[in-house]
């Protein structure tokens, strides 16, 4: 396979990855919680999505993006709110944390089986069967929306969180939680609204992928590399999640196909601990909450 | 005078730019109890740190009993005699008290896992020698009565005692007490003073790092000063307490606080005529 | 040796009240008396009842292995594993494929299985340099590689096929061919198991991990060689799961990647939320609710995952010590604690 098209192949992918892993370290920054629920919440958000476009068929890809954010956020809220900030609150330990987010996962997963079947679904917008040619090569028709979201993303996150109030607020609530309580911050508030943006982006990331292959229950387990992606980027970094979400997409589509292409699945973990055994805290390494 | 048992030469900690602990030597004299004091910031837990493992030097050396330890391990540290509790205790909060003082007889336990597995009689003894040295010295700091509580059961006085018991257990030559009486009220206090008198009458040597001021006068017999990491002072209280550069490393330029210096100067003195 | 000249007693001077010794003991007898109730339980139920049942057994005995495995890791010494079902499987295709390919007899199978697993422990152990949830992550990333390994691995492993044509046991030349026969050697070896490692905590190494549990720093500071105990733990844990792996193709018939998914791990660790975590009987009770409540669930199997999903959520939300803390909270209030301030 031309190298071209496996470089812009792992680029896409790994800004999916990226984005989800973005999520993860996002919260993992706000809350201190490691949320193996966030694959399965871009899973929800891809069938949201879904759903969306059947609802409206005439719906812009990028309006259904936005929507299938709002909707996807809003769930998050709610499972922040009852599931996560009452354990956290209460100081419960890492490994009752973990299974908690494992739970809430399974059931998220487990949910969206129920109720949008088990059977992958095949996204039915025009983006889905559309290629476009760029540098000569097909390419899916959803790669430019998936550079445009990243570019975006990475700028608005970027603008959110160093000039708005409310960005600001985030990440003083994550950094120093006491003092960010006496200045005013509702801390639950903050931590709510941190997971439902995490929860937003996990949703456009699914929104991005579903086009590319199906909309299926199983997707939680392609944002389960993410964690390796946050992981060796650093946790708790959005920089670091979205090149570690660059280098996995890249790693795992060029190492899979030149070198092994059944192994694909375990390069993004092999990634993660050869660069973990070089940087154990990632690469990103000495910032905050490391 | 005899041999030091423990040496900071030089001893520095450095954080990116900053110096939390800057070019310290300090010498600590066996059987003595030593106060280490300095305003807050001024880089006391960290020497902890240093000198019990928890962080390595960036520069300089410590020296027990003449043989150099920097860069040793902590496991190390704790065999070679040195050993240290903490100013928020770290205690096991899921285990009884004696279980809790049973964990520090472990480095002078020999039964690994399989031996923990399959022997029978030398286990039975390791765990009877090892309950029977809690015990003791749970009744020697005065918890008798709370031997097979669950620790989440005490007070905060209480539990200090037990990490004080805990690390008693690992037979420490060399005991450093972080601001072992935070917390306490004037009962309790007075009780560790005790506590920690009979232990150097009976050969140990201990490390105090504090802000009771009566607390150091009293029971210290020379203080190390430290102020932004650096090693400001160094003497016996009444020294100290006279030592402009302490005074106002606390309070500010010295002609404006007459009263908190002649207090100061007070309680040095008393501890003086009351040793 | 520093003697601590303080005037204390002599050991045999010691007033302590017999009152305090029992309290003491209490406790130990405590596990030992839920490892023979459970024990008994296990090992007379299925054998009375027989057929559905015996199978059952079979399964809850081989899970109720390597979850005390994944306990003594997780709940003991505070080692999350994320990935315990690839040494479940690491066992399985040790002894399956020396029974197999050289004919090596099943007992030094058994010990191969969980040596092999062991050592793949020991490895994956070597991630603990990092720090604790990149340690998670990468026991998660070390289950899914092992996975892939015995999915892709065709030529030794069978691939997604399996492998079939599982020998029969033979020790000693006694052949243990029926179900009441395997049943019989699984419960030996989890009883043998189970009681090591109650010993291993009533003793100073399994105080050090409960020390390391429930916190590190502290352990750290009085002189308990941290990292070397983590590895061990894990060591220990991961190994015994392969043990409990090696029995898993002989009940089956079959043996594939399909048992030893990143499911399987979770499973594994609902078994020791649900059952009672930081409580070795936690671990066989948690095994034998999750065998046997899918069983009633036969019509619903899409809905298994959901319902052990919640199960999980349900029991950490309202029974956080889980099903034995609660019992063991509901013994303690009827049997008063003696030795109290005596």
């Amino acid at each position: 396979m031309n190298v071209t098209i496996l470089l812009l192949s792992g680029l896409a992918v790994g800004c999916i990855y990226g984005l989800v892993a973005a999520g993860f370290s996002m919260v993992y920054r706000a809350m201190g919680l490691v949320n193996f629920a966030q694959g399965d919440i871009m899973m929800v958000g891809a069938f949201i999505g879904y759903s969306i476009i059947v609802l409206g068929p005439g719906l812009p890809f990028w309006l259904v993006i936005i929507l299938a954010a709002l909707v996807t956020a809003a769930l998050g809220f709610l499972i922040e709110r009852f599931a996560f900030w009452p354990a956290v609150k209460r100081g419960a330990d890492q490994i009752y944390l973990v299974l908690l987010t494992l739970g809430v996962g399974i059931v998220l997963s487990n949910g969206a089986r129920i109720i949008w079947g088990a059977n992958p679904l095949v996204y039915p917008t025009p983006i889905t069967h559309e290629t476009i040619m760029l540098a000569n090569y097909p390419v899916p028709g959803v790669y430019p929306y998936i550079a445009a979201v990243m570019i975006l993303l990475v700028i608005g996150l970027q603008f959110f969180f160093t000039r708005s109030w409310m960005g600001l607020a985030l990440r003083a609530s994550a950094d120093d939680p006491q003092t960010a309580s006496i200045m005013g911050v509702n801390l639950g508030f903050a931590s709510a609204l941190s997971f439902a943006i995490a929860s937003g982006i996990g949703a456009v990331a699914g929104v991005l992928y579903a086009p590319i292959t199906f909309a299926s229950p199983d997707m939680g387990l392609i944002g389960i590399k993410a964690f390796a992606a946050a992981a060796l980027g650093t946790l708790g970094s959005i920089p670091g999640a979205l090149i570690g979400g660059l280098i996995v997409g890249v790693g795992e589509t060029i190492g899979g196909q030149l070198l092994a292409p059944e192994y694909q699945d375990s390069m993004a973990f092999l990634l993660m601990i050869a660069i973990l055994m070089v940087k154990p805290t990632g690469l990103m390494a000495g910032g905050p909450r490391t | 005078m005899s041999a030091p048992i423990l040496e900071l030469r030089n001893v520095s900690r450095r954080f990116g730019g900053l110096m939390a602990v800057n070019d310290v030597s300090m010498t600590v004299q066996p059987r003595t109890i030593h106060g280490l004091i300095g305003p807050n910031g001024a880089g006391k837990s960290t020497a902890f740190d240093l000198i019990s493992g928890l962080q390595s030097t960036s520069g300089g050396d410590i020296i027990l009993n003449g043989a150099p330890i920097t860069g040793w391990p902590i496991e190390a540290r704790v065999i070679a005699g040195i050993c240290r509790t903490f100013q928020t205790s770290k205690l096991f909060e899921e285990m009884t008290v004696k279980d809790i003082v049973m964990t520090g007889c472990h480095v002078h336990g020999r039964l690994g896992m399989f031996g923990s597995m399959f022997a029978v009689g030398r286990k039975f003894r390791e765990e009877r020698d090892f309950s029977e040295r809690a015990t003791r010295l749970l009744e020697f700091v005065g918890l008798s009565a709370e031997i097979d509580a669950p620790i989440a059961d005490l007070s905060y006085g209480k539990r200090r005692l037990v990490e004080i018991a805990r690390a008693l257990a690992t037979e420490p030559k060399l005991l450093l007490l972080d601001e072992v009486s935070s917390g306490l009220n004037p009962v309790e206090t007075a009780a560790v003073g005790q506590i920690i008198r009979t232990l150097v009458a009976g050969g140990m040597t201990i490390v105090l790092v504090e802000h009771d001021m009566k607390f150091v006068m009293d029971l210290c017999e020379r203080i190390t000063v430290l102020n932004f990491g650096s090693r400001i002072a160094d003497g016996t209280p009444s020294e100290i307490a006279n030592d402009e550069a302490v005074i106002t490393a606390y309070l500010g330029h010295a002609q404006e606080n007459r009263t908190p210096r002649r207090d100061l100067r007070r309680a040095a003195l008393q501890g003086a005529t009351e040793a | 040796m520093n003697e601590l000249s303080v005037p204390l007693s002599k050991p045999d001077e010691l007033p302590q009240s017999s009152g305090q010794r029992r309290a003491a003991n209490w406790m130990a007898r405590g596990d030992w008396l839920a490892f023979v109730v459970l024990m008994a339980l296990l090992w007379i139920l299925p054998l009375a009842l027989g057929g559905f049942y015996l199978y059952l057994g079979a399964v809850i005995a081989i899970y109720a292995i390597a979850a005390l495995g994944l306990q003594v890791m997780v709940g003991l010494a505070g080692q999350l594993s994320l990935g315990h079902a690839a040494f479940l499987g690491i066992g399985a295709y040790t002894a399956t494929l020396l029974e197999k390919g050289i004919g090596l007899p099943f007992l030094a199978a058994l010990a191969a299985a969980g040596l092999a697993a062991a050592v793949a422990g020991l490895v994956m152990a070597q991630l603990i340099r990092l720090s604790g949830i990149y340690f998670k992550i990468a026991t998660f990333g070390f289950g899914i590689v092992v996975y892939q390994a015995m999915t892709n691995w065709s030529s030794l492993t069978g691939g997604h096929v399996g492998v079939r044509g599982i020998p029969p046991i033979e020790i000693f030349g006694v052949s243990f061919t029926t179900r009441v026969d395997l049943f019989i050697l699984e419960m030996i070896t989890l009883t043998v198991i189970y009681a090591l490692l109650v010993r291993l905590c009533h003793g100073r190494v399994g105080r050090a991990f409960r020390a390391i549990g429930q916190n590190e720093a502290a352990a750290r500071s009085v002189g308990i060689p941290v990292n070397r105990y983590r590895m061990g733990v894990i060591t220990l844990g991961s190994g015994i799961a392969g043990i409990a792996g090696a029995f898993l193709p002989h009940l089956m018939r079959f043996l594939s990647p399909e048992s030893f998914t990143w499911y399987d791990s979770l499973i594994m660790l609902i078994m020791i939320t649900v059952g009672g975590i930081k409580m070795l009987p936690g671990a066989v009770v948690g095994a034998a609710l999750l065998t046997i409540i899918p069983e009633y669930l036969r019509d619903f199997t899409q809905y298994k995952m959901l319902v052990f999903g919640v199960m999980l959520i349900a029991s950490m939300a309202l029974l956080p010590e889980g099903v034995v803390g609660a019992f063991d909270r509901l013994i303690k209030r009827f049997v008063p604690r003696r030795g109290q301030g005596s």
